[in-house]
């Protein structure tokens, strides 16, 4: 019954379209992998069939997106859609790169309620949705369960455990107790910041938007920051050195994103299990746990990180045809759009219609993997998957609360705090001095 | 005779008036390409300096303007049928006002006008709407009410076949008169200011001068005739033609403080250090020579050989050229009064080369000062390698403020501009 309504608005948007004229739209998307951009292809295709409109996917790495766009905004030239994450939401929509009116009719058009609420909580912004959620992912610590159990340690759930775990396992270069980012032009380590000022309840804007000058809670950051740059190997190191370390058995401990999954489970060759002579061992992932909330001294609730992906139609946009097309991945499209990397990214539209979970279940179907094929369910148990996915609804970010994500975008951006914490644990900044300064540059920044 | 002297003809000083008129013809067909270079040189140049003393962040790249968004609200099947025409208008910018809207569009014949907005007036087909001032973000619709005629139903148009038109004002920061000081206050005020602008100066002064000495010596090698000589220099000519991209990541794989670098896992099996040096990420090391405490910039000195490895090529292609071109004879001459090789190379080869080296080291100079995508690929700004220019990046793209940018950008021009007018006051002559 349901497929017959969608296949019957299909219909009509399909003959609505084909009648106007065939158009070409560009899409900017983060999912840059060839194998990903061949699924991506097949749905633009779809969408050609459909409508008669092309679609050219034009990859953009994510750490380059915000160059790229700036220079787009500047020359006119911005393509129709813009695949980005959260904290390019309400900066882009001030700054009027996006369209934030289609987005709305987009959101509103497919059914607010068929959304994931925090998503769509992220993305409302002066009583609009500022752009069209795709997906999500929350990030986790990823540890060896095994090496808990034989220490009797408890799960790295606080930062008291994440300290008693490094304490007790640290020992270089065999395992280390943790692997930090210290490389501060990777959004990774701000990511990991933000997780862990969340988990210790420091934000670095107060709800009316100013800059948090309480420097209680982020001292508390700034002295596990420290701890756990002391229990990690040296160099530069962002996400690819964790993953590397930890496939190796040479990392207790780790914060990564789910996309690990996968080849925790020998899937992926070009990142391989290198703990004994099989890459395709299970053993690793039989072995490892996963925690995505975290508390701290300042915050005994603790807090989850949650990253999602939107679709913002720009204001260079062939309006009609953008949104679309972005309706178009979000219903037909959708599962083979989950499909690209399934383990990281979890359904943010549960159905076709309010109270339909059609696309949870299809996501739950799909095979992760990329050098070989498996369900998640076969490498992990049911009770781990449910425990990851529903992380994306009590997922947080920073003035996500208070109306303040503009501001707290704006922070992000500036990687301020990973170049503080940086000056920190190369020794040359107190954690006091380092607290202080980081409230000093921040005010700063958002004086202007 | 002195009459005479007066009389004598005497050829002509400065230029004839038929030379003069060819001048002038000459310099006016190079006219044109005068502009064109001028305005390619100096365009950039001065937008640049307009931007610093602007308030432009990313938002004000463009002028706010309206977003619409036309469509029919409801069916127009059957004669009669009524729907509105939907105008969904926005100020597309959060942050400045637009004034005076005024939207024009044209509907199509074949429907029938019944509502029209209090705010716009039909003549004819053309719907004229004086929608008045938009706040930062206002958003509004404009409808107008509209019936099927026969000639719709037979041949439906899209409403959206004829765009409609705005005439409204808005202010664009990019070009108002509207100045501000704070981009070079926020700059200076910085409080990393000095260290970024130490950290550039020693970079490419030693960047530099190293390049032109091991470039020096290079050419040296390269001027004497040996077995496989033309094979070696294409081999040294490499680091400078390599793109940029794959010798920084091999750089960065090489030097790798992990299981995989091969320099450390080098120096350590041959005993010359303990661990795995983070060449990239540590900042300072602390090296104790005679009771001193020196603190050695480790990431920077890094950055700064890569520099040297990469450019001494354009160095030693300069110097060589010269080289080969200076006469045979002088050095014979010298052997012959008994000198020495090193005072051969000093007496004679430098004072020639000095003229080279003076024009190679200013455009060194230049360009190193300038440079942004070695650091940036090497260590990302970070361990104290943070340059002016890896700050105009990050002012312009991550905090996107382009007025500060372009304020960092400003003072790189100004401080390699009194370099020049210095070096123009002091550099050697060439004698050659």
């Amino acid at each position: 019954m349901k497929r017959s309504i969608l296949t019957a608005t299909l219909l009509a948007t399909t003959a609505m379209a084909t009648s106007a004229f065939a158009d070409t739209i560009r899409v900017w998307t983060m999912e840059v992998q060839p194998e990903r951009m061949a699924i991506q292809e097949e749905i633009a295709a779809a969408f050609t069939a459909a409508t008669g409109h092309d679609v050219e996917l034009i990859p953009i790495e994510e750490s380059d997106i915000q160059t790229r766009a700036t220079a787009a905004f500047a020359a006119g030239d911005l393509p129709d859609v813009l695949n980005h994450t959260v904290q390019h939401l309400l900066p882009y929509a001030e700054a009027g790169l996006l369209d934030t009116a289609a987005a709305d009719e987009v959101v509103s058009d497919l059914g607010i309620d068929t959304f994931a609420e925090g998503p769509i909580r992220m993305a409302s912004s002066d009583g609009e949705i500022v752009s069209v959620p795709t997906d999500g992912w929350t990030q986790m610590v990823v540890y060896r369960n095994d090496l808990f159990d034989a220490n009797g340690l408890e799960a790295p759930t606080s930062f008291a455990n994440i300290r008693a775990a490094m304490e007790a396992l640290h020992n270089p270069p065999e395992m280390y107790g943790f692997v930090a980012a210290t490389k501060i032009d990777e959004g990774y380590m701000m990511q990991l910041i933000e997780h862990l000022s969340l988990a210790t309840g420091y934000s670095p804007v107060n709800d009316d938007g100013s800059v948090n000058e309480d420097t209680t809670n982020l001292v508390q950051l700034l002295e596990l920051y420290n701890e756990l740059v002391a229990a990690s190997p040296e160099g530069d190191l962002y996400w690819s050195q964790s993953r590397e370390l930890y496939l190796d058995g040479k990392a207790a401990m780790v914060i990564w994103s789910p996309s690990i999954l996968d080849e925790l489970g020998g899937l992926r060759d070009s990142a391989p299990v290198t703990i004994n002579d099989d890459p395709t061992t299970k053993e690793l992932a039989g072995n490892t746990g996963f925690a995505t909330m975290v508390s701290g001294p300042g915050n005994d609730a603790g807090a989850a990180w949650s990253d999602v992906r939107y679709m913002g139609i720009t204001a260079d946009a062939n309006t009609e045809v953008a949104q679309e097309f972005v309706k178009f991945m979000l219903s037909d499209g959708y599962g083979q759009w989950l499909s690209q990397a399934p383990e990281g990214k979890f359904p943010v539209r549960k159905g076709p219609e309010a109270g339909s979970t059609e696309f949870e279940a299809v996501w739950a179907g799909l095979d992760v993997g990329v050098d070989r094929k498996a369900p998640l369910a076969d490498i992990y148990p049911q009770q781990v998957i449910d425990d990851i996915v529903a992380g994306l609804s009590v997922g947080d970010r920073w003035g996500v609360d208070s109306g303040q994500l503009a501001a707290a975008s704006t922070i992000i951006n500036s990687q301020i705090m990973s170049r503080v914490i940086r000056e920190m644990t190369d020794g040359e900044l107190s954690v006091q001095e380092a607290a202080d300064k980081i409230v000093a540059e921040h005010q700063a920044l958002m004086a202007n | 005779m002195s009459e005479q002297d007066t009389h004598q003809p005497r050829p002509p000083k400065g230029l004839g008036p038929l030379a003069k008129r060819e001048m002038r013809f000459a310099y006016m067909l190079l006219l044109p390409t005068f502009l064109v270079v001028l305005s390619v040189v100096l365009f950039p140049l001065l937008a640049n300096i307009w931007i610093s003393f602007k308030p432009v962040t990313l938002g004000d790249l463009r002028p706010a303007t309206i977003l619409i968004n036309e469509r029919v609200m409801g069916d127009l099947e059957a004669v009669g049928d009524e729907a509105d025409i939907r105008y969904r208008a926005r100020n597309s910018s959060r942050k400045s006002a637009i004034a005076d809207v005024v939207m024009t569009d044209t509907l199509p014949a074949s429907l029938e006008v019944v509502r029209v907005d209090d705010r716009c007036e039909l003549s004819e087909l053309t719907l004229r709407c004086d929608l008045g001032d938009y706040e930062p973000g206002q958003r509004e619709d404009i409808l107008i009410g509209v019936k099927a005629t026969g000639a719709w139903v037979a041949a439906p148009g899209n409403v959206k076949d004829t765009k409609p038109n705005f005439s409204l004002s808005a202010e664009n920061i990019l070009t108002n008169d509207d100045f501000t000081l704070d981009n070079f206050r926020k700059v200076f005020n910085a409080s990393d200011f000095t260290t970024v602008l130490w950290a550039s100066l020693y970079y490419t002064v030693a960047g530099t001068v190293g390049a032109l000495v091991v470039g020096l010596f290079a050419a040296q090698l390269m001027n004497l005739t040996f077995r496989g000589r033309s094979f070696l220099r294409g081999l040294f000519l490499s680091p400078y033609v390599a793109p940029v991209i794959a010798v920084a990541l091999a750089w960065v794989l090489l030097l790798d403080p992990g299981p995989g670098g091969t320099l450390n896992a080098l120096l350590v099996q041959l005993g010359i250090i303990d661990g795995p040096i983070n060449f990239l990420g540590q900042r300072v090391q602390e090296i104790r020579i005679l009771g001193l405490t020196i603190h050695f910039p480790v990431a920077l000195t890094v950055v700064i050989i890569f520099e040297i490895w990469r450019y001494f090529p354009l160095a030693m292609l300069f110097i060589l050229a010269r080289m080969q071109s200076m006469s045979k004879d002088i050095y014979e001459a010298a052997e012959i009064d008994g000198a020495t090789p090193l005072q051969q190379f000093r007496f004679i080869s430098l004072p020639q080369l000095m003229g080279i080296m003076a024009v190679l080291f200013l455009l060194r100079f230049i360009w190193t000062f300038n440079k942004f995508d070695d650091i940036f690929l090497l260590t990302g700004g970070a361990a104290g390698t943070r340059t002016l220019t890896v700050n105009v990046y990050e002012q312009a793209f991550a905090v996107s403020n382009l007025g500060a940018g372009a304020a960092v950008a400003v003072v790189v021009f100004i401080v390699l501009l009194f370099f020049s007018i210095i070096f123009f006051k002091f550099s050697p002559e060439d004698d050659a």
